[in-house]
């Protein structure tokens, strides 16, 4: 072969190889920019949902209506993860202190969420409701309730897809993700009635589309907006099978468990909100303590009429002070929370709400400081 | 002369091959400059971002300072708005720094205040013993300063007029909560 044709051919084999190098190049560099931009939409598009949603959870009663693209968004609450994502990117938000109460999935292009407060008697913290339009809920009116599906159906946001259904009706399906069925059992003893499974097209929908929350009287005097049991429920072929069963203290908890996937979904955000109780707890005692010992100091009536055990004792308090500690015996809020969500720690619990209910009007009736 | 020929096509080849060469460097040269041209605009949008996120997180962690109930004034069982109870402020304080919850507590309001600085000063009545220190400065009543380190950028100081209120003497002054939010700088 002659010189220039090696040449020739040299040459071409080097253009080859520096075009494949520029080419592979800018191939990786063009994907890598295609998954950044992605990213960068994906966290723009979580970043753009938790400002709403920490614009909403600072107000009390307060509503959004999150408008996405297309999107699916995924809640998780475990007992050391707390995130909602964007489903399958890897794309989340932490979420290890917020007390959101959702369905495990929600596809669409929306997202509704709206906040009430829980106070158990003193404000402890919004809790907030995540759901969309896909998510009907029904609340099976069987006249026999005392109000309380009326009440519960009334405390649901408005513009949260909801419906009363009363005797004779069965619930319709307009092409809905999930539907989640809300009964009410007042006091039975030992033995409730079984709850049937709802007649007509509902039957038609996949077991993992329907399920239900019976919210339960435990005891026969007892005001069922305080405290009671919630039950949790999911279709097998055309009945119930039963997933669980915890309890509630107050409504705005209550409608957590209506808006919780399961159970396992409701009692990690309790926990967590048992979690601030505890803190708040803590905050209650070192203020009233000091305020007592004030009073107490000055021999205003007004130290006698507060009682800092009713939050925590002097053994879980264990920090420096200047006032003399009261010696506590006796359960606290401390540890009604340490024990999670019971039926006797929401009785407790429901017992210290009373006696500050009553402390509180003492002290306003004496111009003293108020807990709330 | 054949000898001569075969020399002049050798030299003819060696410069076409450099011309190639050189253009291949050109070309590199200048994919060089665009990727940094490229970089330093990527770079400026980022460090917009950052501004812009900074100020968001600062209104946000207004936004959740104001509404506390850690914080709140109650009158009569109604929150007050814009009011500070000042006795929840020194327990709130006291929480963060107590042996049995002040980790929990950090590890929680980390997550709503982050690397911030939040405080309050009295402004009316002005120079109050213990409101001014031995310089005639208000005193920072400081919540939280989480500040992770020299090299960091700060928002601008977001100040909100508040109504500090003591129950225990019913006592009502007026004040400015502070929030100023840091974050890393892009080098």
């Amino acid at each position: 072969m002659k010189r220039g044709a090696i040449q020739s051919m040299f040459a071409w084999i080097l253009m080859i190889i520096i075009g494949s190098v520029f080419i592979l190049f800018f191939v990786a560099f063009i994907s890598n920019q295609r998954a950044a931009s992605d990213a960068r939409i994906g966290s723009s598009l979580i970043n753009h949902v938790d400002t709403v949603l920490t614009t909403t959870k600072v107000a009390p009663n307060a509503f959004a209506d999150i408008e996405i693209p297309k999107a699916k968004f995924e809640f998780v609450c475990e007992e050391d993860l707390s995130l909602y994502q964007l489903y399958g990117k890897g794309i989340n938000k932490e979420t290890p202190f917020d007390v959101i109460f959702s369905p495990d999935i929600l596809e669409g292009r929306h997202l509704l969420a709206f906040t009430r407060d829980w106070h158990v008697p003193f404000k402890v913290m919004n809790f907030l409701y995540v759901t969309n339009d896909a998510v009907a809920y029904y609340f099976f009116d069987d006249l026999d309730n005392a109000g309380m599906i009326e009440d519960m159906y009334g405390y649901v946001h408005d513009n949260v897809t909801k419906e009363i259904i009363n005797v004779g009706q069965q619930p319709v399906n307009n092409n809905y993700d999930k539907i989640r069925i809300i009964y009410y059992q007042e006091y039975a003893g030992e033995e409730y009635p079984l709850i049937m499974f709802p007649e007509g097209e509902i039957r038609e929908l996949k077991d993992r589309q329907v399920t239900a929350v019976v919210i339960r009287q435990v005891q026969e005097m007892t005001d069922a907006h305080l405290y009671g049991q919630v039950l949790f429920y999911e279709k097998e072929g055309n009945t119930w099978q039963e997933k669980g069963s915890s309890s509630y203290f107050t409504t705005p908890m209550l409608l957590g468990a209506i808006f919780s996937e399961n159970k396992e979904m409701y009692e990690c955000n309790v926990r967590k909100a048992f979690k601030a109780l505890q803190m708040q707890a803590w905050m209650q005692y070192d203020r009233i303590a000091r305020i007592q010992s004030q009073y107490d100091d000055e021999g205003n009536f007004c130290g006698a009429l507060l009682d800092p055990c009713l939050f925590m004792d002097d053994e879980d308090y264990g920090a420096e002070n200047d006032f003399d500690v009261p010696d506590c015996i006796g359960n606290s809020y401390h540890d009604f929370a340490d024990e999670g969500p019971t039926t006797d720690t929401v009785a407790g619990l429901y017992e210290h709400y009373r006696f500050v209910i009553a402390m509180n009007t003492d002290l306003l009736r004496g111009n003293c400081a108020v807990i709330y | 002369m054949k000898n001569r020929q075969a020399l002049s096509s050798s030299k003819k080849a060696q410069i076409k091959f450099g011309e190639t060469i050189a253009i291949v460097v050109v070309f590199i040269v200048l994919v060089f400059f665009g990727l940094i041209f490229f970089g330093s605009t990527q770079k400026e949008g980022i460090q917009e971002q950052l501004r812009e996120k900074v100020q968001l997180d600062a209104v946000s962690v207004v936004k959740e300072v104001s509404n506390m109930p850690e914080l709140h004034c109650s009158i009569a069982q109604v929150e007050e708005l814009n009011c500070i109870d000042i006795t929840k402020f020194a327990s709130f304080k006291r929480l963060f720094e107590s042996d049995i919850y002040g980790n929990q507590a950090n590890m929680s309001y980390i997550h709503y205040f982050g690397d911030s600085k939040i405080y309050y000063t009295q402004v009316y009545p002005a120079g109050e013993p213990g409101e001014v220190d031995d310089e005639g400065n208000p005193v920072e009543h400081v919540l939280w300063d989480n500040h992770i380190d020299e090299n960091t950028e700060s928002s601008d100081e977001m100040q909100v007029p508040v109504v500090l209120h003591n129950p225990v003497t019913d006592r009502r002054a007026f004040g400015i909560l502070f929030v100023k939010v840091y974050s890393r700088s892009i080098e």
